[in-house]
């Protein structure tokens, strides 16, 4: 979903650097207060298997392909702040080293798949675990719901971009998008609950890590 | 973590090739409704792709981006992490 430049006008390129600078430095901030030693290693680790999981395509329907964007698993083990930043680095040197996303678009893209979509995964795997409860099973299934979602979100978001950018029109992309992503979300899904049901059974501590 | 990181990491190069060249979900919608020509390559390129740069075996050069992206990774965000709790025990001193 890494939107390349061309695809968004001025005003939205703008619009996203501006709140994405903001979510960024209000991520640094939280972090000072909240981030421990032991978050550390997390946060290599984490950003380390992102991008590696990143280059991972899995084929989804019609020669289209997918991969994880990672937010979901980094917001639910380590907190909604911390994915920002965590998601930020990975996006930052896409764009930098392996020009996968454009530079003007970064502001657009650590918007989509790092504010909504750990947010959107951090707030649904919360909500679902008030509901479920604490069992394996409840953060397993809060864990694939949370996961989805945030793909699906994150893909909603760059539909009103790119409809907002006049690029296509807001009917044509949004339930184009929606579609693909769908489908993409529920290998995000079996993804993190994978990695989750992993980290339950051998290193359950790191789930009792304080969420940023 | 670092057991599926390593397995991920070993599985580049046999899975990515095919897989990173059919379009993703964006490229997908850009084509078929008709927006990826609008698409403006980068005005420069290190390892473009997911290829490092002067591979000519591509399931090599796409292990090696793969080896550098991950370490750089680890690297920078773990260095971030340590330079933000750093500032911390200073502010506090």
């Amino acid at each position: 979903m890494h939107i390349p430049d061309g695809f968004l006008n001025a005003a939205t390129m703008a619009t996203t650097y501006v709140i994405s600078t903001g979510g960024v430095a209000n991520a640094v901030r939280v972090a000072n207060k909240k981030l421990g030693d032991k978050h550390i290693p997390m946060m290599g680790i984490l950003a380390a298997f992102i991008f590696a999981a990143q280059m991972l395509n899995f084929p989804v329907a019609g020669g289209t392909s997918g991969h994880i964007i990672g937010a979901a698993l980094a917001a639910i083990l380590l907190g909604p702040w911390a994915a920002v930043l965590i998601m930020s680095v990975v996006l930052i040197a896409q764009s930098l080293i392996f020009q996968d996303g454009g530079l003007l678009a970064l502001g657009a893209n650590i918007f989509n798949m790092g504010i909504i979509a750990s947010f959107g995964a951090y707030l649904l795997y919360r909500l679902l675990g008030s509901l479920l409860g604490d069992s394996r099973r409840a953060r397993l299934t809060a864990g694939f719901v949370a996961a989805w979602g945030s793909v699906f979100l994150a893909a909603i978001a760059c539909a009103l971009e790119l409809a907002i950018s006049g690029t296509s029109p807001l009917a044509v992309v949004l339930p184009a998008m929606a579609g693909v992503y769908a489908f993409i979300g529920i290998g995000e899904g079996l993804v993190t609950t994978a990695v989750l049901s992993l980290v339950l059974a051998t290193r359950a501590d790191l789930l009792s890590l304080q969420r940023i | 973590m670092v057991v599926t990181g390593s397995c991920f990491l070993s599985g580049l190069g046999h899975g990515v090739s095919s897989g990173l060249f059919s379009p993703d979900g964006l490229e997908r919608v850009a084509e078929d409704e008709g927006f990826s020509s609008l698409a403006r390559e980068s005005p420069f390129s290190l390892a473009a792709d997911y290829l490092f740069p002067g591979i000519e075996n591509e399931t090599l050069a796409i292990m090696l981006a793969g080896w550098l992206g991950t370490v750089v990774l680890f690297g920078v965000a773990y260095g971030l992490a340590r330079l933000i709790i750093s500032r911390k025990k200073q502010a506090e001193l």
